[in-house]
């Protein structure tokens, strides 16, 4: 298992708890359910726990990929010292994604809702691997 | 002789699940086992047989979230099962998807 999947099933593991247990909270609160899974303080502070973490994930992507498009290598014959055109690739393609999603997730999973989470995820973890991949393409395997 | 007071069938099938459940507490949860492991079972069987291998990650978290949404219905009135039974089914689900995501088997999705 490489780096990519293996942080991919890690970040899925995370949206699957994290939607699972907001679809739960979500469907007693709708039905006003005589049980409702958001009684139990467990799952409440996991969920949340969770929340902060994809958040700090999508946050240290964000670093590591400014980080990425701050450095050089030294000129070789097969590498470019600043490997721009590849550089360019991650900020662009990501907001031009998520200006897409944006609209389509809001339909779906309502603006305010706890499910908002899952649009930061999907982002962080695609910059996450459109940053590995601009890396593998520059400079190698990792 | 019976085992338990018997249900009134014709106040409809909900109000018979409720009594029986106060009269057998098991019998949500054992409804919840059956459902598991019918899909588990059902799932992994027929996929071996299709295919020559059984995907027994993906079909844990397929019955797991069969059971979930089960086991919601059943939160809807009191009376067929608590919040920890609840809290279990929800667990079992999560605890599945993590076998799921980092198993690397060949299977239905991957």
């Amino acid at each position: 298992m490489g780096l990519a999947k293996i942080t991919m099933a890690l970040m899925m593991v995370a949206l699957f708890s994290i939607a699972l247990v907001t679809f739960a909270i979500n469907y007693g609160i709708d039905n006003n359910a005589q049980i409702n899974l958001g009684q139990d303080d467990e799952f409440v502070a996991s969920q949340s726990e969770l929340r902060s973490n994809v958040e700090v994930f999508y946050s240290d992507v964000n670093i590591s990929n400014d980080a990425f498009q701050s450095s050089t290598i030294s000129s070789q014959t097969e590498a470019s010292e600043g490997g721009t055109q590849f550089k360019v690739t991650p900020t662009n393609s990501l907001s031009m994604f998520k200006n897409a999603l944006k609209t389509s997730f809001t339909k779906i999973f309502g603006s305010d809702s706890g499910f908002g989470i899952l649009l930061t995820a999907l982002i962080s973890i695609v910059g996450f691997l459109v940053g590995l991949y601009a890396w593998r393409a520059w400079k190698g395997n990792p | 002789m019976s085992l338990f007071t018997q249900p009134n069938l014709t106040s409809g099938i909900d109000d018979a699940l409720v009594t029986t459940a106060n009269a057998v507490p098991i019998f949500p949860v054992m409804i919840l086992v059956f459902v598991f492991a019918m899909v588990w079972m059902g799932g992994t069987s027929n996929q071996k047989r299709r295919t020559g291998n059984a995907d027994y990650p993906f079909w844990t978290v397929l019955a797991g979230l069969t059971t979930t949404m089960l086991s919601l219905i059943f939160t809807l009135g009191g009376g067929l099962i608590n919040l920890t039974t609840l809290g279990i089914v929800v667990a079992i689900t999560i605890l599945s998807a993590v076998w799921f995501f980092l198993s690397s088997v060949r299977g239905e999705v991957n």
